[in-house]
């Protein structure tokens, strides 16, 4: 059972990744397991990700389970490229995480999961992670 | 003065100047204002002076409400009314509560903030409260060191309350009346009826009884209802010999607009940032020593600018804490309570908080006896150095003014063969949208700034929110500058009866966030000043 506290240490610890101009075909398996490793290390709670990312998933309309398209669509919303994302150190990439989700709360670009009111950016982080992790 | 009822020949006639109908917090001020007086004023009380179930029977009534709650639970009917249960917390109308507003098609009242003030200061110490300092955040981070929450200010506001002990007005005024030589207290008297004139424009005496049977008249030249906001419409619609839909209702708005502050659990906010910092928010009652001991809260209220924006009803945001942070808390008001020789109100309430929080507060206990840092027990909640602390929502809000809400006659009768009270309470859509707004926006400035993350229960989004009561029963007397628009004017004069006057928070024509009882102090005030005028 997921607690309140557990739930919000993921969004605490915030999150991820990257790209702007990358497209879906330029993934290479080295990159996406790169990406997919460092993506699990930001996270420290990886139940309370989990818990978010099937909510998430679970929610109408029926949510895509590509993997490549969503780390892509995360790494848009961050504004980093697959290569940023992979040479960028930990604290920066979380920055840009931080920055992100901010910016998402002033442009109410905001999603109820579960009934917690969240930045699409975390919500996308965890659904990412919820999807890779269940592979 | 201080008489019963029992005592007074049957059928005789009891004279005054003013006849004042109630002994709740409107009652015994407009007494005490009066007091000392040249006017000979009675004040009849349907209780005595300790609470009896036969008495409070009499609130009993039928209630097809939304929320199906039973009325004579949420007032007494014994002198000193529904004070001597309230909870205490005070803080004026908002200046925008006057106003008429854009998007609420009714309009605002006939006074305004301004016209209160002097008599909003007067309320202050008669509710035994600190200086009329309230929304000035300056002034607080001077006297008690305030930190504000990091959020905007566009969009929500802080706001500061003070808490009255609280006051028993029956306690604490009765003594002044006992010794008075100009006020006459007669309880275990039951106003039943107001008889009129033949034209119905002057009241001319009110026909009261006990619970034995025995009927008598009190003949005055004023009368003021002060019988709280459900028996206040219920008087006027019983007293229909003349008029057939009782008296002040020539437009059919006796009754009508009856409100509620609107309760919702608002879920929680689960803090991100180091929480400590400001503490004023979510405490249950901060005492501030250089201020006599006055206690103070802060919480959180909508700017005027974003109500037009968006045509929201005011409200307010509290910040409650946790079941862990209620049991130390209520260990210190216990403690400061009973060191003071008083026995704290809701005193089972906060053994309860204490004793479902025993490491908690053994541990305040403990650093607190040996002067350590280190806890007594070990609280699984708190070994993550990274814990996060989490407050409830308590969000209560103005409810809009519905005409569909309202109070009217049940064909039920009470032990006196009078209709008891019907209460139809009627909230909107309108409602509906302000509750789910305001956490909305309180979950987005959290996210802004970074302060934490917002649950927001499912039961807010809900097609008709099951709002609760906050028992404040407002509206259905409400006052405008004409008829047309009200039951009472600006002087709480009954429209068309020269001589009957509303203390009441009936007399609300909207709510505010704000609990209502200093208004109503503050009203009652401002028509004792007014009688005194008129007697000149």
């Amino acid at each position: 059972m997921q607690t309140r506290r557990q739930f919000l240490f993921t969004l605490i610890a915030g999150l991820f990744v990257s790209g702007t101009e990358a497209s879906l075909k330029s993934f290479q398996p080295s990159d996406y397991v790169d990406i997919s490793n460092k993506l699990s290390s930001l996270v420290t709670n990886k139940n309370s990700a989990l818990f978010i990312g099937k909510a998430y998933q679970s929610l109408p309309p029926q949510k895509t389970t590509d993997i490549p398209q969503e780390i892509f669509s995360l790494l848009q919303r961050i504004n980093l490229t697959q290569k940023e994302f992979i040479k960028l150190e930990k604290p920066l990439v979380l920055q840009k995480i931080k920055n992100a989700i901010e910016q998402d709360f002033h442009t109410g670009n905001v999603e109820l999961v579960n009934g917690w009111l969240l930045s699409k950016t975390e919500v996308k982080l965890c659904h990412v992670l919820s999807l890779i992790w269940a592979t | 003065m201080l008489s019963n009822s029992f005592s007074i020949e049957e059928k005789s006639i009891v004279e005054a100047d003013i006849c004042i109908v109630g002994a709740g917090c409107a009652g015994i001020t407009l007494a005490t204002e009066l007091n000392h007086s040249t006017l000979k004023v009675i004040l009849l009380e349907s209780g005595s002076l300790e609470y009896d179930d036969k008495t409070q029977s009499l609130y009993e009534g039928e209630n097809i409400s939304i929320n199906p709650f039973k009325l004579e639970n949420t007032r007494l009917r014994y002198f000193g009314g529904s004070t001597n249960h309230w909870g205490g917390m005070c803080h004026p109308l908002d200046e925008t509560d006057f106003l008429a507003r854009e998007d609420i098609p009714y309009p605002g009242w006939p006074i305004r903030l301004n016209d209160l003030i002097p008599y909003y200061h007067r309320a202050q110490s008669i509710c035994q409260l600190g200086p009329f300092v309230y929304d000035d955040e300056n002034y607080w981070r001077q006297q008690i060191n305030f930190s504000p929450l990091p959020i905007s200010g566009n969009l929500l506001e802080t706001a500061f309350f003070q808490y009255s002990p609280p006051t028993r007005f029956g306690e604490v005024y009765l003594e002044a009346l006992k010794k008075s030589t100009n006020v006459d207290v007669i309880l275990n008297a039951n106003v039943l009826e107001l008889e009129t004139s033949n034209d119905a424009n002057n009241i001319t005496q009110v026909r009261v009884a006990n619970l034995n049977g025995k009927i008598f008249f009190v003949k005055a030249k004023k009368f003021v209802l002060s019988a709280g906001g459900l028996e206040t419409p219920r008087l006027l619609l019983l007293s229909n010999k003349v008029q057939k839909n009782g008296l002040g209702n020539q437009y059919d708005l006796l009754g009508r607009y009856y409100m509620d502050h609107l309760s919702a659990w608002g879920g929680s906010l689960q803090f991100i940032t180091d929480q400590s910092n400001f503490p004023w928010y979510f405490k249950i009652r901060n005492i501030v020593k250089n201020l006599g001991n006055m206690e103070v809260g802060a919480l959180l209220t909508p700017t005027a600018d974003l109500m037009k924006k968006e045509g929201l009803t005011n409200f307010r945001i509290l910040l409650l804490p946790t079941e862990e942070e209620r049991g130390i808390d209520s260990a210190k008001l216990i403690t400061h309570e009973l060191t003071s020789g008083h026995i704290p109100d809701n005193f089972g309430g906060h053994l309860k908080n204490v004793l479902s929080e025993l490491d908690s507060v053994a541990n305040v206990a403990y650093k607190s006896l040996f002067h350590t840092n280190n806890d007594l027990f070990e609280i699984h909640k708190k070994n993550d150095s990274t814990a996060i602390t989490k407050v409830n929502l308590d969000l209560n809000l103005e409810q809009l003014p519905n005409r569909e809400s309202r109070v009217s006659l049940s064909t039920d009768r009470d032990i006196f063969d009078q209709n008891r009270i019907k209460l139809d309470w009627r909230t909107s859509e309108a409602d509906n949208k302000t509750a789910r707004r305001a956490l909305e926006i309180f979950a987005m400035e959290c996210g802004k700034y970074n302060l934490g993350r917002v649950y927001i229960p499912d039961t807010i989004n809900e097609q008709n929110i099951a709002f609760g009561i906050s028992s404040h029963h407002m509206g259905a007397t409400r006052m405008a500058s004409s008829a047309s628009e009200g039951v009472v004017d600006e002087n709480c004069r009954v429209h068309g009866i020269g001589n009957l006057f509303i203390a009441s928070s009936s007399v609300f024509p909207t709510a505010g966030w704000a609990n209502p009882t200093l208004t109503i102090t503050a009203l009652s005030v401002r028509l004792a000043d007014h009688l005194k005028s008129i007697f000149s």
